[in-house]
């Protein structure tokens, strides 16, 4: 397993200010996020040459690229419309393969049965047509994929080239124990955001509920070795970059 | 044997378009017109009826007789000449029609645009943008100055691709020329005057708009828009060499 930085820590940086953040906290990997975050690679002053070269030249690598949620809904106007939200998603898809990142990240739309037969549906058609890449889909709270039973209707629907985007910070934020839900998806695990919290509220690493030593033994056990992206939103306890420093150090020492 | 010269392919890089005259045959256009009439809500003998009728589109593109204009002409086999063999997508140019309007007010379109950019109306979804490699304009009907000419800038698309080489494709708000151009340098543009069975190619990131037509002829077009085979592999590098993607002119 490896630890990647997320800029959700830092989301009003720009991309250079990022990874300097994410070099000086330790880092070698990052993940940037098409929404949320002005280090978003569509930012209007950039191209995504110029994104590759920034990062490469940095001496990071591009761990996974968060696009938009596959609601099934248009966003100017609510209206349904899978086609559409596709394009979008499949236009967000090919922006992360001209990334270099073959592994992209979303999450669905409201906690609705229609978004439920949305999800399925688009992301068996988006895996369709590019059979280049595997989507995590994530959870969180308030979404179509919230909790365990959501997944447990979902993802018997899907090929293996989806995978589950475990987000611990969603769980605790909805009061979801994280290792039945861990454990009993264990096998399809395809990402990790790890994020600790007392309750919704984030908290330095190792001090809220999030059970790290149970869940790095589970995912040693279960064959993960893939991404540990380390979250950090609304760090009120701290400076960020030493915080972020922190919550490295505390993870790569579960680890060790 | 070849359909374009050497000539003709230095000035499409130079200039990002080319005319070609009488790319189709009589029989060609006479079909294409054929068929718009069929869908047209006005008296073909009757031009008074013509003014501000409709639609736009009064046949679909993959109707046989439009299909045939880009298909059984030399004009998918000249794209593919400066693009590559067997390298772009199919398809066909769809018809576009402009009437002739009721005032006859009329001046050059002051700017223009790139298409494949998102309107709340235009279909294209938010926050994405289209790609196409080259694009085509066919006139099934002579088309004087004024009478709602294909208006083209020479040489914006050498603007454009500098422009993005520095810029996401999606910093342009609906394609319109105003974030490419800095303000008070955008150029004159062109009308494309011709005749039934003319053609322009018009590279996919050239500067365009239509006009008003306020003259007798319905301005009678078909557009085409033409995309590389591998797309999504390059919609998003903006290479140092600008025709890198292009296996006849690079």
């Amino acid at each position: 397993m490896h630890l990647v930085f997320s800029p959700t820590l830092c989301p009003d940086l720009l991309l250079p200010e990022v990874l300097d953040f994410a070099k000086a906290a330790g880092f070698s990997r990052l993940e940037l996020f098409r929404a949320y975050t002005e280090s978003t690679p569509v930012h209007r002053d950039w191209s995504v040459p110029m994104v590759r070269t920034s990062i490469a030249d940095a001496g990071l690598a591009l761990s996974g690229f968060n696009i938009r949620n596959l609601t099934g809904r248009k966003a100017d106007s609510d209206e349904r419309n899978l086609a559409y939200n596709l394009r979008q998603l499949e236009w967000d898809i090919h922006l992360g393969r001209a990334l270099g990142v073959k592994t992209l990240n979303t999450k669905g739309g409201t906690r609705t049965d229609e978004a439920l037969a949305d999800l399925i549906e688009g992301v068996n058609t988006l895996l369709d047509n590019i059979p280049d890449i595997a989507l995590n889909l994530g959870n969180h709270k308030g979404n179509r994929l919230q909790g365990l039973a959501d997944y447990q209707a979902v993802m018997p629907e899907l090929p293996e080239r989806a995978r589950v985007l475990l987000d611990t910070g969603h769980l605790l934020s909805v009061g979801e124990p994280i290792m039945p839900f861990a454990e009993a998806l264990a096998g399809r695990i395809g990402l990790i955001h790890l994020r600790d919290q007392q309750g919704e509220k984030p908290v330095p690493f190792g001090e809220g509920e999030l059970p790290f030593a149970e869940l790095f033994k589970l995912l040693v056990d279960s064959g993960y070795d893939g991404p540990l992206v380390v979250e950090l939103e609304e760090v009120d306890w701290d400076e960020p970059l030493s915080a972020a420093t922190a919550a490295r150090e505390c993870v790569e020492g579960l680890l060790a | 044997m070849p359909h374009l010269t050497s000539a003709d392919k230095c000035s499409f890089k130079e200039n990002g378009c080319l005319i070609v005259r009488g790319a189709l045959t009589p029989a060609q256009i006479q079909a294409a017109q054929d068929a718009l009439w069929t869908g047209i809500d006005a008296d073909r003998d009757d031009p008074a009826t013509w003014v501000e009728a409709g639609p736009r589109t009064p046949v679909p593109a993959h109707h046989p007789a439009i299909r045939a204009a880009v298909h059984e002409s030399p004009l998918f086999a000249m794209m593919e000449e400066m693009v590559g063999e067997g390298q772009l997508n199919s398809g066909s140019a769809g018809p576009a029609l402009v009437y002739p309007a009721k005032d006859k007010t009329w001046s050059l379109p002051e700017r223009g645009h790139l298409d494949g950019y998102y309107t709340p109306t235009n279909g294209v979804p938010e926050g994405t943008v289209g790609y196409m490699t080259i694009n085509v304009t066919i006139y099934v009907e002579d088309i004087d100055s004024q009478g709602g000419c294909f208006t083209y800038w020479p040489g914006s698309h050498n603007v454009a691709y500098e422009y993005f080489k520095t810029h996401s494709l999606l910093s342009v708000q609906g394609g319109v020329s105003s974030d490419v151009f800095p303000e008070g340098t955008f150029p004159k543009g062109s009308e494309f005057v011709g005749q039934a069975g003319d053609a322009i190619f018009w590279h996919g990131q050239l500067f365009h708009t239509g006009s008003k037509n306020v003259n007798r002829n319905i301005r009678m077009a078909l557009i085409g828009r033409f995309s590389r085979k591998d797309t999504n592999d390059i919609r998003f590098e903006t290479c140092d060499d600008q025709w890198a993607h292009w296996e006849g002119i690079s």
